[in-house]
């Protein structure tokens, strides 16, 4: 869903920059204060662009404690216990060390920081604009992303009408497995052809509107203004500092048997979070003056 | 040159022994309007692929003659190269709008077609302000209105600005009124724009005020091509089926009127003037007595999952053997009332009552036809779905038992469905637009039947936008609007309230002063017998 927000305003290539660096970078490091940097980063933004993300933050918080749960039960690795848990099945008994929670915590700091980056980058850039970007090179591709994601919805609205009318013809679903795919298995055939008879609709309906006659023109709306050259400086700021951290050997970071050093205060650490800051202060005075829309 | 030649075209579907066009010849001169009508199953959906090029080059099949489209044989080239000379809209908007953004929509076909940007931009701009789409343009597809999605649907094929535009029953799933703004852009492209119009319309008659050429399509064939008064003329002479009663009117009052059809309501009040004897008026028909309560709504309010509320403090109580009519402009939460007395919609607030039990899910003997009749028609044959043989024979179902449903035409699809559900024995009917795709002919066979089955006690209610279907079979209508009951009372009340949305006889009629809803009563106000 767009919303007239300073993301949704962003030429796409600039929002698929941003989230292509967080990913990368929340990929390639593990220190933590860099990955909370990315995870506050990523979460300032959805929050100042006002983002729905109410039913994410409940998954993302089931999820990642899920994380820690796991590496906190069955990582052993790690000097400084905390505890003795009790003894599980399959685990038995085993410590609960400072380093094996410290681990999980940026695990599921790493895993919802990339989480939510894709959801802001769905919540804020339109399918269509794929066309846009990759028109010239991978049109046939892009118009078939288009349409899955298009007809994903109408799709999912189809099974449910179905499966709805069918119970008020007495269809039940049965227990267990077996008679539930038994009784299933009529909806899913009907929902199946439904679905290959939309396909055939619509490959006729795009002939109709003169898809496949050959080469395409791209009606690019999309500009590039100077919110964008903004925002891109922003970003190589960050590349160049998580560059210098890289050839430090800031990025990494010593979990077993002892924690390591965080490596604060370092410059490059300091234009680093800076740097991460920057896209959401833009966003936050985006929506504070007005006035400064039109000139950027 | 014609824009559109068809030369003894025959054509049959792949693995398809019966032609569904056979030796079909004829032209379109380039400006023309022309209306296509016909029963479902009369090859009319076939006749608008052929001219649009879509067959044989989508489908496939045996195809022996030629269609020329401005002089190029369309089996020469592909659908696509043609986009330029020929547009098509298909019924339903949803499989015919592909992108995510309104305005993104609008450039899809401009793109295709390898427009420059700048050319595109300005192309959008005039579309927008043609179509009123202005308001539209930064909105998501997935979120209009099925009359907007329609409007964009034909917005975007206009765009492209062919020189001949074929539309598949564009109507079909909107209401009376934004049906009828769609038939106005249509006359106005021709008129303004000299575009060429071929519109295949099962309420063909409302087009006719329009139309310069009317084509009546019979098992294949084209079996007539005529203006629209000797087209009428030659369908009130041979099958009723076809026309509706605000014409069958004119054919059988026996005042006569020398073959002389109107295509308007104010025409006919011009025919008629001076020839109406004054009838001795009954009082309006008061609703039904509910001897036995059956369904009740008490305060009940109903919300979507994302807050939108679709019913308002509806409260409402119906009889059993009633059989009432749910009126509304679309979105106006008809559709949702049936789902919530099948026991799919659970209210936010308020009761609902089916006999003397609380509804808290579906129940037995209650029969739910929605819209869409594929979502009910799951079976691999059509004789696993109907219960009894009774209504195959009805419905005139005997040739199609043993086919897939959804190798159906619409219209067959429909009788189908139809009598699926009457042979359940259900206690409650709810259909939601059970005339859609079928001709007057099997209209008065459903119409016949809700109304004996009302005599055996079963409870129907019935959501529409077919205003003669209501006259026809409906003692109670109800009217909703925004998810608020804003109406409840007869028939004959609701049409006499009513100025605008009302069945053309009773427009006719209400020029002279009375309120009739059906055709026995028009014919009982010409005779200037007491109308009731």
């Amino acid at each position: 869903m767009t919303k007239k927000t300073f993301l949704a305003d962003l030429h796409p290539v600039s929002s698929l920059g941003y989230v292509g660096m967080v990913c990368g970078l929340s990929l390639v490091t593990d220190n933590p204060l860099l990955q909370m940097g990315l995870f506050f980063s990523v979460l300032g933004l959805a929050f100042t662009n006002r983002l729905p993300i109410g039913s994410w933050l409940r998954f993302g918080t089931y999820t990642g404690l899920m994380v820690i749960l796991i590496n906190v039960l069955v990582n052993y690795n790690g000097q400084t216990v905390l505890c003795y848990r009790p003894a599980l099945p399959l685990l038995g008994a085993g410590p609960i060390t400072l380093e094996a929670l410290v681990f999980g915590l940026v695990m599921a700091l790493r895993l919802l920081t990339i989480m939510l980056a894709f959801h802001v980058y769905s919540q804020t850039v339109v399918a269509d604009d794929l066309l846009a970007v990759f028109g010239r090179g991978a049109s046939r591709l892009a118009v078939t992303i288009i349409l899955a994601l298009r007809f994903f919805p109408i799709m999912a609205n189809e099974a449910t009408r179905l499966w709805e009318v069918q119970r008020t013809r007495g269809w039940a679903e049965g227990r267990g497995f077996v008679q539930r795919l038994r009784a299933r298995w009529p909806l899913l055939q009907a929902l199946l052809v439904a679905a290959l008879e939309r396909s055939w609709q619509v490959g006729e309906a795009m002939q109709a509107r003169g898809f496949g006659a050959g080469r395409r023109s791209c009606y690019l709306p999309l500009t590039v203004r100077p919110r964008d050259w903004l925002w891109r400086i922003i970003l190589m700021v960050s590349l160049a500092a998580a560059v210098y951290l890289g050839w430090q050997g800031q990025l990494s970071y010593q979990f077993f048997p002892y924690l390591g050093r965080t490596g604060w205060p370092n410059p490059g650490l300091m234009l680093m979070l800076l740097g991460l800051a920057g896209p959401v202060l833009v966003s936050w005075w985006w929506n504070r003056c007005p006035s400064w829309r039109s000139k950027i | 040159m014609p824009i559109l030649a068809i030369e003894n075209l025959t054509y049959c579907y792949p693995e398809s022994p019966v032609p569904a066009l056979r030796n079909v010849n004829l032209q379109v001169a380039e400006g023309e309007f022309v209306v296509v009508a016909g029963a479902s199953g009369s090859g009319k959906s076939t006749l608008a692929r052929a001219s649009a090029g879509l067959i044989p080059h989508f489908y496939g099949g045996s195809f022996t003659g030629r269609v020329l489209l401005a002089g190029r044989d369309t089996t020469g080239c592909c659908p696509a190269e043609l986009a330029e000379t020929v547009g098509m809209v298909f019924q339903d908007p949803d499989n015919q709008l592909f992108m995510t953004r309104v305005e993104n929509e609008l450039a899809f076909g401009l793109e295709n077609i390898n427009l420059p940007p700048e050319q595109i931009r300005l192309r959008l701009a005039e579309t927008c302000f043609a179509f009123g789409l202005q308001d539209l343009l930064g909105k998501e597809v997935g979120h209009l209105s099925s009359g907007q999605k329609q409007r964009l649907a034909l917005a975007a094929v206009c765009a492209m600005r062919p020189r001949l535009l074929v539309l598949d029953e564009p109507t079909a799933q909107l209401d009376p009124v934004r049906a009828g703004e769609t038939i106005a852009i249509l006359a106005r492209l021709q008129r303004e724009h000299g575009m060429t119009i071929v519109l295949i319309e099962k309420r063909w008659e409302h087009c006719l005020p329009y139309a310069e050429r009317v084509l009546l399509m019979e098992g294949g064939r084209l079996a007539l091509a005529a203006p629209p008064r000797a087209a009428l003329r030659h369908m009130c002479g041979s099958s009723l089926a076809l026309v509706g009663p605000f014409y069958q009117l004119f054919e059988r009052w026996e005042g006569g009127l020398n073959g002389e059809f109107p295509l308007t309501v104010n025409e006919g009040r011009r025919l008629l003037q001076g020839r109406v004897k004054a009838p001795a008026m009954a009082p309006p028909v008061p609703a039904p007595s509910q001897a036995e309560k059956f369904v009740e709504l008490q305060k009940f309010w109903y919300a979507y999952p994302d807050g939108t509320e679709a019913l308002r403090d509806v409260s409402l109580t119906i009889g059993r053997g009633e059989l009432v009519a749910v009126l509304g402009e679309n979105a106006a939460g008809k559709s949702t009332l049936l789902r919530v007395l099948c026991g799919l919609g659970l209210p936010a607030r308020g009761k609902v009552r089916l006999g003397d039990e609380a509804l808290s899910g579906p129940v037995p003997g209650v029969g739910y036809l929605p819209q869409q009749v594929l979502d009910y028609l799951v079976a691999e044959r059509v004789r696993d779905e109907i219960a009894a043989g009774e209504w195959i024979e009805r419905f005139g179902l005997e040739s199609f038992l043993d086919r897939h449903p959804r190798d159906l035409s619409a219209g067959e699809r429909q009788r189908a469905a139809l009598a699926a559900v009457l042979s359940r024995q259900a206690k409650l009917l709810l259909l939601d637009e059970p005339t859609c795709g079928l001709d007057y002919g099997y209209k008065t066979v459903l119409a016949q039947s809700l109304r004996e089955l009302a005599a055996e006690g079963v409870t129907t209610l019935v959501v529409t936008h077919d205003l003669e279907f209501v006259a026809a079979a409906a003692e109670r209508v109800i009217f909703l609007s925004q998810g608020r009951l804003v109406f409840d009372g007869s028939t004959q009340e609701a049409f006499a309230q009513a100025g605008m949305v009302t069945p053309q006889l009773t427009r006719l009629f209400a020029g002279f002063g009375f309120v009739v809803t059906d055709l026995t009563q028009a014919m009982a106000a010409l005779r200037g017998d007491e109308v009731n």
